[in-house]
């Protein structure tokens, strides 16, 4: 099984000087666009579609970065958010997973309507991306100060053993009020 | 007995090329799919049971007999409001046509829809999953999400993502799975 690894680091992108909470990469594989939201937009995201204030108080304590990604390949491109790492220094940054969502929304008895809205915001957590088809959402972490790295993990290939694809994306930031 | 089992295997064959005959027709009626138009493996239709804008039930199972156009959206989904025009304008090409439409809110308030409606397309009504519980059963990829189902109520295409249903590919393909049906049933 031939395995082809390609690693991109990326420093500094021209959208960042425009925009500081702005990532964007784009090879002839993939587009990946990501930006961040405070504690008081993602507050009032949610408010706006009336979800309780437990709801939105939990919300609030995560780091909501909202990811687009775009497979331009002519082949399936397979995303497994448990294959991505999330790093600020030597430290993990730890990710809530739509079933630790879950399990949090059964907690305190969230309304349904709010939890099925809550989770079609989230970016999914597997996903076999045809060619063309682009997929965004929300990946929630916990709030850290200060920079960090991203490492993207795609599997390329109608079958899920073919060509990884990692793409990295240093200077990701959690955003504060 | 050895000519009765000989006359046996071929009707069996012959059934057997009739059925796949008329499989390959059932699955594949349409040649050229427009852009992020996909061919699933035939499945029955999940449960479809949403509001009317007058608070009345609607249910999938009542368009059998006729291919359906199911479309899952979101107001807070920003592809859906791009969308949305395009599906307004199909449907009004549409009109008189052996297709029914079940464009679904997924999850929004009733005020959600009625000034998400209004603000991109006013023509356009909108069904709603109040809880959003239906729309989970047809398992999208992400919103907004459409599915067609065949006369039989067997799912038989999904379409990737928001797409210009109003464009050329989009309607002849659809006036080529009416007349397909039409053809054979």
């Amino acid at each position: 099984m031939r395995r082809v690894l390609l690693l991109i680091a990326m420093q500094a992108l021209p959208s960042m000087s425009v925009m500081a909470e702005d990532w964007r990469y784009e090879d002839a594989d993939v587009v990946i666009s990501g930006n961040n939201r405070s504690p008081d937009q993602v507050a009032s995201f949610y408010e706006g579609r009336g979800f309780p204030k437990a709801m939105i108080d939990e919300a609030r304590q995560r780091c909501f970065i909202v990811w687009g990604i775009h497979n331009k390949t002519n082949h399936v491109l397979w995303m497994d958010l448990e294959k991505w790492t999330f790093t600020h220094g030597r430290a993990h940054v730890a990710r809530t997973t739509r079933a630790q969502w879950f399990k949090r929304w059964e907690q305190i008895q969230a309304p349904q309507n709010a939890r099925s809205t809550f989770r079609w915001t989230l970016l999914p957590e597997t996903l076999d991306l045809q060619p063309d088809e682009g997929v965004g959402g929300n990946v929630t972490l916990a709030a850290t100060r200060g920079p960090f790295d991203v490492e993207f993990s795609f599997v390329v290939g109608e079958t899920r053993a073919k060509k990884i694809k990692r793409v990295l994306i240093k200077g990701v930031q959690c955003a504060f009020d | 007995m050895r000519i009765r089992l000989k006359s046996f295997s071929l009707w069996w064959f012959a059934i057997c090329g009739l059925t796949l005959i008329e499989t390959a027709h059932a699955v594949h009626p349409v040649a050229h799919l427009p852009v992020g138009v996909k061919e699933v493996v035939l499945y029955p239709a999940p449960p479809l049971i949403v509001v009317n804008d007058a608070g009345g039930k609607v249910d999938l199972t009542a368009a059998r007999g006729h291919w359906a156009f199911v479309h899952f959206w979101a107001a807070w989904c920003v592809p859906c409001r791009r969308e949305m025009p395009n599906i307004a304008q199909l449907q009004k090409r549409m009109q008189g046509q052996d297709i029914q439409f079940f464009i679904v809110n997924t999850a929004d308030s009733e005020d959600a829809v009625f000034e998400f409606l209004g603000s991109v397309a006013a023509d356009l009504t909108s069904l709603r999953d109040p809880d959003g519980s239906y729309t989970e059963g047809w398992r999208p990829r992400g919103l907004p999400s459409t599915f067609l189902v065949d006369p039989q109520g067997m799912v038989h295409y999904r379409a990737l993502g928001g797409r210009k249903w109003n464009e050329a590919a989009y309607l002849d393909f659809l006036a080529e799975l009416i007349a397909h049906s039409a053809k054979h049933h």
